[in-house]
This record gives C-alpha cells, sequence and structure tokens, in this order.
C-alpha cells in the first residue's frame, strides 16, 4: 500500500436519473468509509465526494462525465470502488433491466472485494469463500438476504470491512430485498 | 435588559419564562447572538441534527414498510445530508463567524442552497428535500425549548409570532400567565380571548420573538403595554412590588362591590355583565361580581372543531354557561364569523372586501341549517335558565324580520313537537354597522334590546381598519360621529322603552365609564371580569345627572382631542383617587 497516494478515473453515469439523490447518497456513504479526500468533478465543477448535498448539487444527468479524484493512503481503493459504483448505475435498479439477473449480489461482492488489498474471507453456514473469487462465492451460493461473516486481513482491513458490511446490511443494493427488509425493520 | 413597546390589550402584570410558540414554516427572525455563547449556539446545532437524524433514521423505517424501499431512501438521503460534516461545517461556520443563531444559521444556509438547486432544471426538482430538511432542522432547534402548547409542565409567559384562533382558545390559564405576541391588533381574537381569560397580554409587539429564547424570564406589562426581556433585579424588584400592590387592591375592591348592583348616588342602575367566549368562564365573571353574561360569543364552538357545531354541541356548551349561573341572565349571539371562517364549506368566493362581506348573520340567513341548529338550541336552552338570544352585524329591518320569521318558525316546531322553551325570551340585535345606528329608531321597536358593539361600529363609521398600523391611530372611539351615533342608538332605544346597552371594548375601558353612563347605557357588558368591581364602583360614585352633563359636554366637541382632554378632566374631578 503506497504511503500517501492519488487516484483518479473517470466514468459515464448511465442511470437515467442521473446522479440524483439516492445515487449520491450510496457514493458519499461509500466514500467516507475512506481516510482519502475525495473530490468529484462534472462539467466543470469540483465538489468534495463526500457530501451529500454537495455531491446533488452538480445535477449530474445521465451520459454525464465524472471524474473521481481521491487522495490520502487509501486513495486507489477508495477509487476503486467507487468507480465501481458509479460505473453500474450506482446499483440503481429502476431502470436497467439489464442488471436485474440472479447472483448479481455476488459479482457486486467480488469486484468491491477486489479494490482492496487485504485478504477478505466470507463464511456462511460454515461455509467459506474468498470473497474477490466469484467462482468460489458462486460456489458458496449464498442469497443476498443471508447473514454473512466477514473475516478480513490486512493493512486496509478497516474500510474493507466496512464497505463489505454495508453492503451486507443493504442486501447488497438489491433493490426488491432492501424494500423486503426494512419492511422487516419496520415491524420489529 | 431589552424594553419593547406594544399595544396593551389585556390588563395586569406578569413575571415569568417564556415560552415560545412556533408555527411550522415559519421564518426565522433574525436572529444574533454574543460572541461567547458561540460553542453554545453550535452545540444546539450539533444536538438539533443528531436528534433529526434520529428521527429520520426511524422514519426510513416506517417509510419503507410503507411506501417502499426507493422512497425510503429518500429520507436516508436527508439523513446523509445531515451526516455530512461539509453541510454541518457550513453552518456552524456561520453561526461562528456571522454570530448568527443556529436557526438562523440553518435558514440561511438552506437557503443558499435552494437558490443554487432553483437555477438547475434538473436540481429544481430537489428543493423541497431541502425544505423538509429545514423544518424539519428548525423544528428540533425550536422545539428543544418547545412543549405543546396543550401539555405545559409549568407557569410561562406565552410568546408568539401570532395565535390561531385554535391555539388561543387551547390556552391553559393555569399555566399561561401573559401573552405577548408580535402580530396582531386591539381587535384580533387574541386581544379578545386574553381579555376574557383575564391574562395580561400585549400584541403588536414587532420582532419580540427574535429577542427572546425560551426561558428567558420576562416581564409583561399589560397596562402599559411593555415588554421587558431578561430584566434587572431593580426593573424586576420594582415590578413584583407594583404586582403585589395591583393584588391588593383588586382584593379590597372586589370585596366592597361583588354583590352589589351598580347604582349611582341619584338612583339609576346600571346592569355590569361580563364578556364571555367559553362556558368555563362564567364561574369568573360570577366571582368578580358580574350580574350576567352580556355577551356570550359562540365562535369558538366553530373555530375549535373545524366544522359547523350541531345542536346538541350548541345545546350543551349554552347548559354548561346556564348550569353556573344561578338564575343570572345571559345573551347568547348567533355566530359572527367571516365567511372564510366556517368550516366544511365550499361555496365561498374569495371576497375583496371580507368586513363588507357575506359574513356574520348575512352569512348565516343564507345558511339557514347552520343558523337553525344554533337557534334550536338556544331556545332549548332558554327553558333552563334566563336567555336572550342577539344576532350580530344587522343592517337593515329586512334582516330582522327574516331572524324574527325563522325564529317563529322554529317555536311552531317546538310548540308541535311539545318541547319546552321561554315564550318570552328576548331578542336582541348587535347595533355596529353604523345604518343600524341611524336607524336606531326603527329597528327598536321590532326588538327586546340593543347591544352596541363599538368595536366594529368605530371601524365602520370611520372606515378604520385597526389592525392596519398605518391607520389604527385613526381608530378613535370619541371621535364626534362614534358618539353620536351611540348616543342615537341610546336615545331611539329608550323612545321606544327597549333596554339599550354597550358589549364592545369600550365598555372594558374605565376612562369611558362615565360618558358611556351619561350617555344612557342600561348595561355594560365588560372583559376581563376583574373591570367588573371597578365599573361598579364608578357608577355607585357617579350621581348620573353629572355623568349627562359630561356626555353632553363631550357631544359638544368637533374635536377628538378636545373631547378626550374634557373627559380626563372630567374623570379626574369626579374620581380623583383612579385618575391621577
Amino acid at each position: 500500500m503506497r504511503k500517501s497516494g492519488a487516484e483518479r478515473a473517470e466514468v459515464v453515469i448511465r442511470n437515467r436519473m442521473g446522479f440524483h439523490v439516492r445515487p449520491v447518497q450510496r457514493f458519499a456513504t461509500m466514500a467516507r468509509m475512506f481516510q482519502a479526500d475525495v473530490e468529484v468533478q462534472l462539467r466543470g465543477r469540483a465538489v468534495p465526494g463526500k457530501s451529500v448535498i454537495n455531491l446533488v448539487s452538480l445535477g449530474g444527468r445521465c451520459g454525464d462525465k465524472m471524474r473521481i479524484a481521491a487522495e490520502g493512503d487509501d486513495a486507489r481503493q477508495c477509487v476503486g470502488v467507487l468507480a465501481y459504483l458509479a460505473e453500474n448505475s450506482f446499483f440503481v435498479e429502476d431502470d436497467v433491466d439489464a442488471e436485474n439477473r440472479p447472483g448479481r449480489h455476488l459479482e457486486r461482492l467480488a469486484r468491491m472485494a477486489s479494490c482492496f488489498e487485504s485478504d477478505i474471507r466470507i463464511t456462511v453456514d460454515g461455509q467459506t469463500a474468498d470473497a474477490k473469487n466469484l467462482d468460489s462465492l458462486r460456489r458458496l451460493g449464498f442469497g443476498p438476504d443471508e447473514v454473512a461473516q466477514f473475516d478480513v486481513t490486512g493493512q486496509d482491513a478497516e474500510q474493507a470491512r466496512a464497505l463489505m458490511e454495508n453492503l451486507a446490511a443493504s442486501c447488497f443494493y438489491v433493490e426488491e430485498l432492501m424494500a423486503a427488509r426494512a419492511r422487516k425493520a419496520a415491524r420489529q | 435588559m431589552k424594553t419593547r413597546r406594544g399595544i396593551p390589550v389585556s390588563p395586569g402584570i406578569a413575571i415569568g419564562e417564556v415560552f415560545l410558540l412556533e408555527g411550522e414554516g415559519v421564518r426565522i427572525p433574525e436572529h444574533f447572538i454574543a460572541p461567547e455563547q458561540v460553542e453554545r449556539e453550535v452545540a444546539r446545532l450539533t444536538k438539533a441534527m443528531d436528534e433529526a437524524l434520529a428521527e429520520l433514521d426511524s422514519l426510513t423505517a416506517t417509510v419503507a414498510e410503507k411506501a417502499g424501499a426507493a422512497i425510503a431512501e429518500i429520507f436516508s438521503a436527508h439523513a446523509g445530508m445531515l451526516r455530512d460534516q461539509y453541510l454541518r461545517q457550513e453552518i456552524a461556520d456561520r453561526i461562528r463567524n456571522k454570530l448568527y443563531t443556529a436557526e438562523f444559521a440553518v435558514s440561511r444556509t438552506m437557503r443558499h442552497w435552494r437558490t443554487m438547486f432553483q437555477a438547475d432544471s434538473v436540481l429544481t426538482a430537489r428543493v423541497p428535500d431541502l425544505d423538509d430538511l429545514e423544518r424539519r432542522l428548525l423544528r428540533r432547534l425550536l422545539g428543544a425549548r418547545r412543549q405543546e402548547l396543550d401539555s405545559l409542565q409549568g407557569e410561562v409567559i406565552l410568546v408568539a409570532r401570532d395565535l390561531s384562533p385554535s391555539q388561543t382558545a387551547s390556552v391553559d390559564t393555569a399555566k399561561v400567565k401573559a401573552i405577548a405576541i408580535d402580530g396582531g391588533g386591539p381587535t384580533g381574537h387574541t386581544a379578545i380571548i386574553a381579555s376574557a381569560l383575564g391574562i395580561p397580554a400585549v400584541v403588536g409587539l414587532g420582532s419580540l420573538t427574535g429577542d427572546v429564547s425560551g426561558g428567558d424570564t420576562v416581564i409583561v406589562d399589560g397596562v402599559r403595554g411593555v415588554v421587558i426581556v431578561d430584566p434587572d433585579e431593580d426593573t424586576l424588584e420594582g415590578y413584583q412590588r407594583r404586582r403585589t400592590e395591583v393584588q391588593r387592591a383588586e382584593v379590597t375592591l372586589l370585596e366592597r362591590y361583588r354583590d352589589r348592583p351598580a347604582i349611582s348616588p341619584d338612583g339609576r342602575r346600571v346592569q355590569v355583565l361580563a364578556n364571555i367566549e367559553f362556558p368555563k368562564e362564567v364561574g369568573r365573571a360570577t366571582q368578580y361580581g358580574a350580574e350576567g353574561i352580556g355577551l356570550y360569543r359562540t365562535e369558538f364552538l366553530f373555530l375549535a372543531s373545524n366544522r359547523s357545531p350541531s345542536e346538541e354541541e350548541h345545546f350543551s356548551a349554552y347548559m354548561e354557561a346556564i348550569g353556573q349561573l344561578e338564575g343570572r341572565p345571559i345573551v347568547i349571539r348567533t355566530v359572527d364569523l367571516g365567511a372564510d371562517k366556517f368550516a366544511g364549506v365550499h361555496d365561498v368566493a374569495v371576497e375583496r372586501n371580507p368586513f363588507l362581506g357575506r359574513r356574520s348573520i348575512r352569512y348565516c340567513l343564507d345558511h339557514p341549517e347552520i343558523l337553525r341548529d344554533q337557534l334550536r338550541a338556544i331556545l332549548r336552552a332558554s327553558a333552563h335558565g334566563k336567555v336572550r338570544v342577539m344576532f350580530p352585524l344587522v343592517s337593515s329591518l329586512e334582516e330582522v324580520f327574516a331572524l324574527r320569521k325563522t325564529l317563529g318558525e322554529l317555536r311552531e316546531e317546538f310548540d308541535k313537537k311539545g318541547e319546552g322553551y321561554d315564550r318570552g325570551m328576548p331578542v336582541g340585535i348587535m347595533v355596529e354597522v353604523p345604518s343600524a345606528a341611524v336607524c336606531a329608531s326603527m329597528l327598536a321597536p321590532h326588538v327586546d334590546f340593543l347591544s352596541i358593539g363599538t368595536n366594529d361600529l368605530i371601524q365602520y363609521t370611520i372606515a378604520i381598519d385597526r389592525a392596519n398600523e398605518h391607520v389604527a391611530h385613526m381608530y378613535q372611539p370619541l371621535h364626534p360621529a362614534v358618539l353620536r351615533l351611540i348616543k342615537m342608538t341610546a336615545d331611539s332605544a329608550h323612545d321606544c322603552g327597549v333596554e339599550v346597552g354597550l358589549c364592545g371594548e369600550m365598555a372594558s375601558e374605565i376612562v369611558y365609564a362615565i360618558l358611556l353612563f351619561g350617555l344612557g347605557m342600561d348595561h355594560l357588558s365588560v372583559a376581563p371580569p376583574v373591570i367588573v368591581p371597578e365599573l361598579k364602583r364608578i357608577i355607585s360614585s357617579v350621581r348620573h345627572e353629572d355623568a349627562v352633563e359630561v356626555a353632553n359636554r363631550v357631544l359638544a366637541c368637533t374635536e377628538v382631542e378636545k373631547a378626550a382632554k374634557l373627559l380626563m378632566r372630567a374623570n379626574q374631578e369626579m374620581l380623583p383617587d383612579l385618575f391621577v
């Protein structure tokens, strides 16, 4: 892991509604898991990438190019995670049929885990898999609503764990499951 | 210590802690803090944001269940904004650098973002999110000092920008020791209610709400129309002394006059009655020696429930009042509201001049079901006590005929059913429109009594909206036209052998007592009841023929100022211990 790094990525906003409240909320939540300073530039305006209100104020539309820049020890991991999120319509599935395929949670998990240097193991019902290995995850075959336990070791373990747990807590942003879980929580 | 002047609308002195009532969506008054308060203010902000955050988190779960995750995530995004350190910093910076209060800093910050969002065609759709967030924070910030008005913990001084009728109506006099509001005029409902409840009130205080925080100590001087925020020791002590003196003097007066009628040394009697809004005020009125209720305003039956009350609701309110009156008379006035105040009514067109519009009795005549429900209840109540009915805003004899006809029909209905009522129930009208005063000699033969409503009579006669600060000073009870109309009404009533009284505010201001006595009032109906013993005392000590002479001299004055001077001199001569 580099001591102090700078990293940037350029992505195109794909979801029809643009970089609106929900995408921004997800983006900022994940950005805050990192120590790095994050900046998002869009149509010539740059704002702090951890600030919901600033990000919303960018008013990013579908098709807009968005530049994500991070500076700090975990800048690479940070930009990796945020760029993947942005490229995948911020996991907003309202209008992206292609996203609505089974097992997408495993893909999200594997791709996000791969952004980190730490070793990330996931345990479900006593079975363990390498979170960075999609085949290994598929063999584990757990659903997005099952309880998973993460064992994370390495230099960026803290950030990696925060992100993994956020994914699990949010049902990997699989919309219908998020809804079901929220309903359950409200009943309790 | 800061002193603000307003309009005194209900006398008395109260000292206590501020209870600041803020309506939702209210703009925060510009309100700065002292440099040493900065950290406390930032802490308030942080606390409010954390509380709002917790509220949002639980709301997110509820909304998710009711409306789905997509909507819920909007609230979780609001929570995200509250977690936004940049936003927090931005608001805190305004507190630190500009010495804004937390509320004002929130308001200004959100305004900044709103302006920015509004400039973008997509973002403009997000403005409601900002508004929602702002309201939530303001509610928290103000709410930390806010209990609900109907669940106050201890004694307070109620401070508000303005009070809605229902808020005013829900004031608990055991807890609210005084009312001080930014807006309002001397004829507003706050004035009427505070006065009826007998608590000191000052209105028209400008931006008092900007000067106080909940829990501040304030003095409300309902005599001089002054509110003092954070009084110093000397001021506080002085007021405490005055309050005690006032209370002691009141008790003495009360003991002497409570159970005595007001009869002048030359044998002329004036009935001293009280005005009430709620049946529960009857007890207070009689405690102060009121000989009955000269005006029971029934509007609050309509305003309290957002719909027209049923006959039963009317009836039970009237019975509640009658039950406490022990045979004393009560004048029930049919509802006197603007067309816009009748709830559940959909045929209200926007009136360009509501004061000249289809209000009060005009509205009731157009909506017989409302009038009939109320009149049936009044008739039923008349079987149980000395009930009189009074119609407001009457402006012509045709209206009197129409009202008489309706009453007659209802009586027939009662007779058919064999239901009891007082066949001799006196029927009266308010004289509050100049046309009614001018034509009093034509109206009087068709009614049993006239009651002059000076508040409206003055406004209509001089064409002055008293709530309009630019012309409020022209509202003059001693205007020669007003005095002539009162005199004309009294003389016409007496010529027809009909009783005449006055139930407007003018009756409650003791400076006018001798004048009104001299103009021939048979009864005066006042609020708050604390005035009753004072009025009885004045009438008991002034000869009627002297009062008539004063009235004639005042009537001869062509200018208000001269009339006021003359009256004051007469007051000082005849009641030297009252008017120094």
